[in-house]
């Protein structure tokens, strides 16, 4: 319980930061999407089911401030966290190079799916473009702006967060 | 087998049952009061975070201002002065021909929709969503000061930045002109030509709109001012939205396209105009 918490209230957080501080960033076109981040993390250090129901927040209310509700962006966060929950067990939270790599994927992974799923940009944009100017400078910013808010998130979680909840 | 176990089985239904009823929602474009009334109550409660810290942020980069930067501050302040007493003086001239535009106007019974004549509210921009596939922007107007879904909202300087999506109490949020959802009838400005056609936003970060469906045959070179037409209804017409950059055949050479600049960078965006009549 201590863990989502903590997943929420730095949810709230990040949607907040990002909103109002990060566009102001030096190449804030391009990201960084940390709320894929804390998703990303919610699900590869606690399981699918809790990356299922934080990607499920996190699209909702980044829906809510884009004006679209349930839209896009709740479906591609789910998948996301249910995807990072599959890695659970499977590489340790401490292999960061690793982690670096799986978060470039992740971010490529889920920006290929905002573009597959938006008609007005899929039908009006080359994929190559696309992926030149948007998709792997993107994934690269992710990248290295977004392992350091996973390295902040592992040292911050609740002491022995890192035993999944569900009763399986 | 073990993997397909009981309670991975309901949590892979109950997932599956979710995705489904957000892609019906959204492809049948499906509207339940209960949504909305859930996305606006959320929408309200988290808006005064956004109006809070861009208060706290606009007060420090004052103090930091008013201690590092104050030299430059003077200087800016003697250069606005200088500019202000030469744009008294092109006002009061100005001022004629508007006087006798409007006598003119009488005379042949024409209609005066003119940018005087705009209701305007001013708003400070608190945010940006946070997506870089869509353009919208946050403000610290809403229902409360009188704002409503689909109000033209214009800089300062007179451009088209884009239109109002979604209101909160306290806040809205804005579709920008280079959104990849906007569209808007716009018409060349200049003595010699009247082209029209549909200006869109373009996905990516191109600073560029495009202008589609203008005639094959219409007159639209390099350099032209587009504004808006006024056709529609929903934007005042005669607002500017950029200049021609690029002009190209489209559909098998049976209409005209052109890329138009539209120098509206999100950075520079801090306080704009919504028009709330016209």
């Amino acid at each position: 319980m201590r863990q989502k918490a903590f997943y929420i209230l730095a949810l709230f957080l990040i949607i907040i930061l990002q909103t109002t501080f990060f566009h102001r960033l030096p190449a804030a076109s391009y990201g960084p999407d940390l709320i894929l981040v804390v998703v990303f993390t919610a699900g590869f250090l606690s399981g699918s089911q809790t990356g299922i129901a934080i990607g499920f927040l996190a699209g909702f209310l980044q829906g809510i401030l884009l004006g679209s509700g349930f839209g896009l962006y709740t479906i591609s966060r789910m998948l996301i966290g249910a995807a990072a929950g599959l890695l659970k067990g499977n590489v340790y939270k401490e292999s960061l190079a690793l982690l670096c790599l799986i978060l470039f994927f992740v971010t490529f992974f889920h920006e290929i799916l905002i573009f597959l799923l938006s008609e007005q940009v899929i039908l009006r944009v080359g994929f190559q473009t696309v992926l030149v100017n948007r998709l792997l400078p993107a994934s690269f910013y992710n990248m290295l702006v977004g392992m350091l808010l996973y390295i902040l998130m592992i040292y911050l979680i609740p002491v022995g967060g890192f035993q999944d909840e569900q009763k399986n | 087998m073990d993997f397909f176990n009981d309670f991975r089985i309901k949590i892979i239904i109950i997932f599956l049952l979710v995705l489904i009823s957000i892609l019906a929602v959204n492809i049948f474009e499906l509207d339940f009061y209960i949504f909305t009334w859930l996305e606006n109550g959320i929408y309200n409660i988290m808006s005064p975070f956004f109006n809070l810290l861009d208060s706290t942020g606009n007060y420090l980069s004052g103090i930091y201002q008013s201690f590092f930067q104050s030299r430059e501050l003077l200087e800016e302040n003697q250069r606005l002065r200088q500019e202000l007493s030469e744009q008294v003086i092109i006002n009061i001239s100005l001022n004629e021909v508007a006087r006798e535009n409007q006598r003119m106007r009488e005379m042949y019974n024409l209609d005066s929709a003119h940018i005087d004549d705009l209701d305007l509210l001013g708003s400070r921009v608190t945010g940006q969503a946070p997506s870089s596939w869509e353009q919208r922007i946050m403000i610290n107007k809403g229902s409360n000061q009188g704002v409503e879904e689909r109000f033209p909202v214009i800089s300062f300087n007179g451009h088209l930045v884009g239109k109002i999506i979604n209101t909160g109490v306290n806040s809205s949020q804005i579709m920008m002109v280079n959104d990849p959802d906007f569209s808007v009838g716009a018409r060349v400005s200049r003595e010699t030509s009247r082209a029209t056609g549909v200006v869109r936003g373009q996905p990516g970060e191109t600073g560029q709109l495009i202008m589609e469906r203008i005639d094959w045959d219409a007159d639209i070179e390099e350099g032209d001012l587009i504004i808006t037409s006024g056709i529609s209804d929903q934007y005042p017409r005669g607002l500017p939205i950029g200049k021609v950059v690029e002009v190209f055949s489209d559909n098998f050479g049976l209409s005209k396209s052109a890329y138009i600049d539209y120098n509206l960078g999100n950075q520079d965006l801090e306080e704009l105009l919504i028009i709330l009549e016209y």
